[in-house]
């Protein structure tokens, strides 16, 4: 049987109602929440050389397979070519001591690098390097108009030498930089004698990993026979897709066949083939032309989807 | 006689290729991983030892190649030793090595066959596995599951 509620009663449960809908959903003692990712599809820059190491701008999805944790992947959601002008760029000049008889020189061709890139915009250019034990952005958005060179320390930093500190810094600015599809391409001039840094070269590594930036490393060591430096600017690129130029390359020369390769570079997307969490290791191989070699990163992770 | 010979050749030739066309299977290679090179082999009697495995620190490229009727697991030689992975592989068997071709190449490449699985088996392991995988993720995701990880904490 229906219970008549009266009239003025209603609208004081209609103000308790309206009060309760307004109130938070915390529930008190259960401060834990829950955040599920789902990832489903996987999304790589890559660029194509061919034997000669000039860019490849006519390759088909048909060209090439990816092998992401041992699985080989031909199928792709889609593949199209980089949007050059959206290339982030930064380049990080070591101004140590153990480089400076090519100091002077270095800075040049960083200047003519920056000259050089027309069509990336100012916005798309940033510069680090180091002061003291410390990391330094030097400029960002503009490089071009900032004088860059003047900005750059004239004494040396006293035997400190935090490489690794300032990769990491670098490419977690880039990351954290611009659009969230671009490509990104720290381009190191230095000696890759670290000694100072609080992070490690793994450290700096998965720094560059994780922002999904490019390495590529241009020795400024005197040889790059026995050096350890150059062992560890060899295996920065190798790790994070990038080039490695011993000297004497000329920085110059590196430089423009660092730009001619992302002139030429595309952007795959495949379904993930495998759900299992951690590190999964990424290859990139001709399927028919084996003349053709890829550069891309390493791998990346996949996170454990409940965290 | 040479009438009788190049007509015997003629008769021979189609037989000869369709004969080596049979023995060339084709199939696609699924999976690639990296791993130690296989040693030189040195017979039954250093197998049986155990001194038949040597390691050579190199490291070589290891392909899962699936054939309509049998899985190979072959390995390079070399740590050069590269396979292009396209959609068809066409190869033979010959002494307990699997030939494959490689585009214009003047010879065939040689590779070291690991293990050898019926297809019929690896597809029921693969559904396994792939059922394995999804239940995986199910539970993952189940609230029950994450409610209980949370109390395990």
């Amino acid at each position: 049987m229906a219970i008549p509620v009266p009239c003025q009663r209603c609208w004081a449960l209609f103000t308790l109602l309206l009060f309760c809908a307004g109130m938070p959903p915390a529930i008190a003692g259960d401060p834990d929440f829950t955040y599920r990712t789902h990832a489903a599809e996987v999304r790589l820059n890559f660029s194509a050389l061919d034997q000669n190491e000039h860019g490849v701008a006519t390759l088909r999805s048909t060209d090439f397979a990816v092998v992401d944790k041992d699985v080989i992947v031909r199928n792709f959601k889609s593949f199209t070519r980089s949007d050059w002008t959206k290339l982030e760029i930064a380049i990080l000049i070591d101004t140590s001591e153990s480089v400076t008889p090519s100091f002077r020189h270095e800075m040049s061709d960083a200047l003519q690098l920056i000259s050089q890139t027309a069509g990336v915009p100012d916005q798309n250019l940033s510069i680090f390097t180091f002061e003291g034990s410390k990391p330094r952005l030097l400029c960002a958005e503009d490089c071009r108009v900032a004088h860059a060179a003047e900005r750059l320390p004239t004494e040396g930093t006293h035997g400190l030498t935090p490489l690794f500190d300032t990769v990491a810094f670098a490419a977690n600015f880039l990351a954290k930089h611009g659009d969230a599809h671009a490509e990104r391409v720290l381009i190191v001039f230095s000696d890759g004698a670290d000694t100072i840094s609080q992070s490690s070269l793994a450290n700096a590594i998965d720094a560059a990993l994780r922002g999904e930036v490019q390495l590529d490393c241009i020795d400024l060591n005197q040889s790059a026979d026995g050096s350890q430096g150059a062992t560890v600017l060899r295996h920065l690129a190798r790790a994070t897709g990038g080039r490695y130029f011993p000297p004497p390359a000329g920085a110059s020369q590196a430089l423009n066949a660092t730009l001619e390769g992302y002139r030429a570079s595309y952007s795959v997307s495949y379904e993930l083939p495998s759900h299992a969490s951690g590190f999964h290791t990424i290859r990139i191989l001709p399927t028919h032309n084996l003349n053709l070699q890829f550069r891309s990163r390493s791998g990346y992770y996949y996170p454990d989807q409940t965290r | 006689m040479k009438r009788t010979m190049i007509c015997i050749l003629v008769l021979i030739f189609p037989l000869l290729l369709t004969a080596q066309t049979h023995s060339h299977q084709q199939g696609t290679i699924v999976r690639m991983r990296i791993t130690d090179c296989p040693g030189p082999q040195h017979g039954f009697m250093a197998t049986m030892s155990g001194t038949g495995k040597v390691d050579t620190g190199d490291q070589c490229p290891e392909y899962v190649l699936v054939g309509d009727k049998v899985v190979y697991v072959i390995s390079g030689r070399t740590s050069d030793q590269l396979l292009p992975l396209a959609e068809t592989t066409r190869f033979r068997m010959q002494k307990n090595e699997l030939l494959i071709r490689i585009d214009d190449a003047a010879k065939e490449s040689r590779f070291h066959i690991k293990a050898m699985v019926l297809r019929p088996e690896w597809d029921r392991n693969q559904q396994l596995e792939d059922a394995e995988a999804t239940a995986m993720i199910t539970r993952r995701l189940d609230p029950t599951t994450i409610r209980e990880q949370q109390q395990g904490r």
